[in-house]
This record gives C-alpha cells, sequence and structure tokens, in this order.
C-alpha cells in the first residue's frame, strides 16, 4: 500500500513548464525542419502518394487500407495536402498555437505519411512520434509560445506548475530506448575481443562518412574504445532510474547515494551520451537520428535548472524564467 | 543552491527541493492516472523486450551464417558440441516463439499503435553489416549516330556523382527504401519501384539518357583484426530501365513523367 501511494505520488507531481516547454521546441523545430527536408528535395509524391500517382507504395493493394486514401481520393492531391496540414500542424505545435490540439493532428497525419512506403520510415521516426504523443497530451503550452504571451503577456506564461509525469515518461522512453538496444547488441561485432561495430558500420557506404578513406590504426583503436563505451552506456542505461531515484531522495543517508550525487553521476552519464551522438553523427551519415534523439534529452533537466540559467543569463534585477508556483513538487 | 547542468534539480545530499511539497492527491483521478501509466509502462516494456523474430530468409543472409558459425565456435568452447544446422532450427524454433509473443502480446493495441505510428522497436545498428551495399547508378546515352555509348556512372555513394542525385539519394528515408543493411537484407519490391522512379526522374532530365543501370554493388568490410581478404565489389540486385521500360510504367501517372517516352517518339 505504501509503494502504491508512492507511485500516485510520483506521477502526481507538478512542475513549472519550462522543460516541457523547451522540449515542444526543439521537437517541433527538429521535426519541421525534416518535414521541409523531403519537401525540398521534391519527395512529397515519391514517398508519400499512390502507386499510380506517381509513388512508391501501393497503398491501396494493403488490407485495410490506411485512413487517409480510405476517406479521401487516392491522390497526388491528397499526398500534399496532408503533408502540408501535417507541417502546418508542427509549425503551430512548435509556435505553442493550440499546441495540444496541433500535436495530436500532426501526430496522426505523421502515422498516415509513414504508412505509403514502411521502409521509408526509420526508427527515429516512430521514436519522435511517440514523444509527440507524450508531449501533445502534456500541457507544454504553458510557457515559451504564442499563445502563453497571448494568455498571460509573458512569453514565459504565468509560471503555475503543471503535471511532471510527461517529463518523466520520456525519461523511461530514453531508457527503454538504450537498454532495448543494447539488450539486442549480441552480435560478436559488439563483443570482445573484435569491439569491430562501429568499425564496420562507419565503413558501410551507407551510412560511413569517411569509409573511402583509409584508417590510421589509431582510429581503429579509437573506434574499438567507442564500441565497448557505447555497448556499456547502452546496457547501464537502466541505471539513470536509480540515478533519478537518488536524487528525488538526497536527504536519505548512503554512501552509494552520496557517492553518485556528489559526483554528479547522473549529468556525467548524460552528457557521455550527448557526446557519444554527435561524436556517431561525425563519424556517420545517420540523417537526423543523433539530433532527433538529443532533442528529447532536454528531459533530463529540471526546470528548476533552466531557471537557474535563465536567471545567470537574464541577471539578477531582471524578472526570473519562471516563479515556481504554489503546488510544485520535489524535483527528480 | 547552485543549479547546475549536471544536477539537473536538487543533486546535492544537503540540498533542500526548489518546490514544495507535492500536492496531496484529491479523489480517484491520481489513481486512475497512476493505473494507466503502469499499465502503458508494461505494455510499452514489453513492445520493447527484444524478440529475436527470425524466419529462414533471415537465416540465409551471409551475416547471418558468419553468426552461425561464431556461435558454434563459441559453445564448443563451452563445452556444447552442435553444428550450424542444429544451432539454425533451434535459432528458428526460438524466432517463432518470439514472433507468435510479440505479436499476440501487440494485437489488443495494433489498430491503436498503427493509428498512431507509435511502438518500440529499436535495434541501433544491432547487427553491424560487413556485406553492405554500395549503391551505383549507371546510364548509356544515345549517340548521334544511334549507337549507345558505355556506361557511365551518374552516382556512386557515397557522395561522388551528380550533385542532385547525391541531395536525393543520400537523404535518409531515401536511402531506406534501397538499402539492405544486415537486418533488412531484402530490398524487395520497393527496391523495383526505386529503380524505376529514379531511372524516370533521371530522364526526365537528361533526355539523351537511353538506359539506366541501378545497383548494390557487395561490400566486404573486414576489420583490421580480422585476417579474411575483403576482395573486390561485385555488382549485386542490378535492375535496367530503358526508356521503353519507363514510359510505359509510368503511363498513368501523368504530368512531367509523361515525358519520358521511347526516344524518336513524341510524349
Amino acid at each position: 500500500m505504501r509503494a502504491w501511494s508512492w507511485w500516485v505520488g510520483l506521477w502526481s507531481r507538478r512542475e513549472a513548464p519550462t522543460t516541457l516547454a523547451v522540449l515542444r521546441l526543439s521537437l517541433g523545430s527538429l521535426l519541421l525542419v525534416d518535414l521541409l527536408m523531403t519537401a525540398q528535395r521534391g519527395l512529397v509524391v515519391p514517398l508519400y502518394a499512390p502507386l499510380h500517382a506517381g509513388g512508391l507504395g501501393d497503398v491501396l493493394a494493403r488490407h485495410p487500407v490506411q485512413e487517409l486514401y480510405r476517406f479521401l481520393p487516392a491522390t497526388a492531391a491528397t499526398a500534399e495536402l496532408a503533408f502540408w496540414t501535417c507541417t502546418a500542424a508542427v509549425a503551430c505545435f512548435t509556435l505553442g498555437i493550440f499546441p495540444r490540439v496541433a500535436g495530436l493532428l500532426a501526430l496522426l497525419l505523421l502515422a498516415q505519411l509513414a504508412l505509403p512506403v514502411p521502409p521509408a520510415d526509420r526508427g527515429i521516426d516512430m521514436l519522435l512520434r511517440d514523444a509527440l504523443l507524450v508531449l501533445a497530451l502534456s500541457r507544454s503550452g504553458e510557457s515559451l509560445g504564442l499563445g502563453a504571451r497571448l494568455r498571460t503577456g509573458s512569453w514565459l506564461g504565468d509560471g503555475r506548475p503543471v503535471p511532471s509525469w510527461p517529463r518523466y515518461l520520456l525519461v523511461v522512453q530514453l531508457v527503454l530506448l538504450y537498454a532495448s538496444a543494447g539488450i539486442q547488441k549480441v552480435s560478436l561485432a559488439w563483443l570482445p575481443p573484435r569491439w569491430s561495430a562501429l568499425y564496420i558500420a562507419a565503413h558501410d557506404p551507407a551510412f560511413g562518412r569517411w569509409d573511402a578513406v583509409a584508417w590510421p590504426a589509431a582510429a581503429w583503436h579509437l573506434s574499438q574504445a567507442g564500441t565497448a563505451l557505447s555497448w556499456l552506456w547502452e546496457w547501464s542505461a537502466p541505471l539513470l532510474l536509480l540515478g533519478f531515484w537518488y536524487r528525488d531522495t538526497a536527504d536519505r543517508p548512503g554512501r552509494l547515494r552520496a557517492f553518485v550525487l556528489r559526483w554528479h553521476l547522473l549529468g556525467i552519464y548524460v552528457g557521455v551520451g550527448a557526446l557519444f551522438h554527435l561524436g556517431t553523427h561525425l563519424a556517420m551519415r545517420l540523417g537526423i537520428f543523433p539530433f532527433g534523439v538529443l532533442s528529447l534529452y532536454p528531459c533530463f533537466v529540471h526546470p528548476e535548472t533552466f531557471a537557474a540559467l535563465g536567471r545567470r543569463v537574464r541577471g539578477p534585477l531582471r524578472r526570473p524564467l519562471h516563479r515556481p508556483g504554489e503546488g510544485a513538487s520535489p524535483v527528480i | 543552491m547552485p543549479c547546475s547542468w549536471s544536477a539537473m534539480g536538487s543533486s546535492s545530499p544537503d540540498a533542500p527541493s526548489p518546490g514544495l511539497p507535492a500536492r496531496a492527491p484529491r479523489g480517484p483521478w491520481p489513481s486512475i492516472r497512476a493505473l494507466l501509466i503502469l499499465g502503458v509502462l508494461l505494455f510499452q516494456a514489453r513492445l520493447a523486450a527484444p524478440w529475436p523474430d527470425l524466419d529462414r530468409r533471415d537465416l540465409s543472409y551471409q551475416l547471418a551464417q558468419d553468426e552461425l558459425d561464431s556461435g558454434v565456435a563459441l559453445l564448443a568452447r563451452l563445452g556444447i558440441s552442435t553444428t550450424r544446422q542444429a544451432l539454425s532450427q533451434d535459432v528458428l524454433r526460438l524466432g517463432q516463439l518470439a514472433s507468435r509473443t510479440k505479436h499476440a502480446s501487440r494485437a489488443p493495441f495494433g489498430p491503436l499503435l498503427r493509428l498512431t505510428g507509435t511502438g518500440q522497436a529499436w535495434g541501433l545498428f544491432a547487427y553491424p553489416d560487413p556485406y553492405a551495399g554500395r549503391l551505383v547508378i549507371a546510364a548509356r546515352r544515345l549517340q548521334a549516330d544511334g549507337s549507345l555509348t558505355p556506361w557511365q556512372e551518374l552516382y556512386r555513394a557515397h557522395g561522388q556523382g551528380e550533385a542532385w542525385l547525391c541531395t536525393v539519394l543520400e537523404y535518409r528515408r531515401v536511402r531506406g527504401v534501397y538499402d539492405d543493411n544486415g537486418d533488412r537484407p531484402k530490398p524487395g519490391i520497393f527496391y523495383d519501384r526505386f529503380a524505376d522512379w529514379i531511372a524516370a526522374e533521371i530522364m526526365v532530365r537528361e533526355p539523351d539518357v537511353a538506359e539506366v543501370q541501378v545497383r548494390l554493388d557487395r561490400v566486404t568490410i573486414r576489420s583490421p583484426d580480422d585476417a579474411r581478404p575483403a576482395g573486390a565489389e561485385t555488382p549485386g540486385k542490378v535492375r535496367r530501365r530503358d526508356r521503353a521500360q519507363v514510359a510505359e510504367r509510368l503511363a498513368l501517372r501523368g504530368g512531367a513523367l509523361m515525358a519520358v517516352a521511347p526516344i524518336g517518339v513524341a510524349p
């Protein structure tokens, strides 16, 4: 019963909306850029229209036919309409204009656009849709958006606390992502003594940025170290939750807790993850993957940290980034 | 208390929380919400579980054969004697069981997952492919005397060739249609359509192109600790499209692509 009370209390917590708003901005901007890149390359019809209208996917041959082409004519114009409506919805979501409705609309349309050519929809797209669903259900529009500005007269909103659970869910999502990916890495290329996975991936002509260049011996050993580190890092992802637990119970005794907190191991762990993604971007061409995952990293940052950063940037005499309001919860 | 990035909130053991105590849950909603979240987390964790969903076609791939050989050797070192054939049968049985379990666990929420395009399936280069494919696109042009030029490469992965082809072909969504990375060794029907499409795009831009060849050259990647020879790149999955084929296949699509007709025939 005590555990259940703790569980209910955990998901009932509230905090300033800053982190959720930053997540809305980072995720929305990334989705917007990706959609515009698709349009700029002239790929809207090939990727999203039916086969007979110039697309690569035979959407009418599948059962059931996807909703977009069940309720609207199966033409290139429908694909264009869905794509640009989706883009507009993502823009509204990002700017904080009815972000919940816009987010849900964008989610449904992104899901429809993923169906005509399944191989063109990558893992990162599903991760971003997962996050979009969570943020669309959150109150991320209470700060750093047009809606907040119009409602409260301030871009920062009125600072009233909002539910924390969407941020917590995104933390769990990233832990699931890394832990699941780590457990699947049982190929011998990921294991000692080879540790050749990153070397092989970086030499794949579809992904490697420097695949045609002869690597010096040091780069090979560096890739082995990177392979071992990323494997270990992904396997240990569930420890992030332990770190959050320690942070939440910082007033309790325990040498391990004190060690983890004193040496900021949670922050170091997240920092290594960010460097890992930036490093893979330098070595490989992974599209939006590194930036897509990094766009969710603000979930690790408590709103109070953003507030402190804001105070530091804006100076002590200016208004704080947010005012911790009534009902704000202990931080994790 | 100074809040730093690494702190991400109160991390110092003696630091007080900057907020006030949690609002006491009122009414049934907090419990319902906590129950819903528990259900969602359990379901998502089940989706994210690494089910080895394999079939015979997966195991016929060279990378899988290498892994099976390595597995046999590893088991032998542990004192378990087996063969590649026996191990592949065991893996297939496990794969079939995993596939059934995975689909059964998805089933109740399948329509919702499809409608929202959400789920959990994260490999992230679980099986880096040492037998990768290099996309090469070549063309033959019609000469004044009616003969065709030898094949000329228009694109070679990565980054070599015409700028517009590099921009389009290396975009991640397009790459997903043709790349044959280890976990998806069968480009199949989308690869054929991709060949139709890119051939048409090339012929629209370059009217003297009479035939386009799309292929994935097999590249063997050997790490420095692997003494086996890599060998030369070999052409694979070759698809050829001439103007007549492209015009016929795209005739229904209308618009600019209708311009792709056999040379000498009015579009």
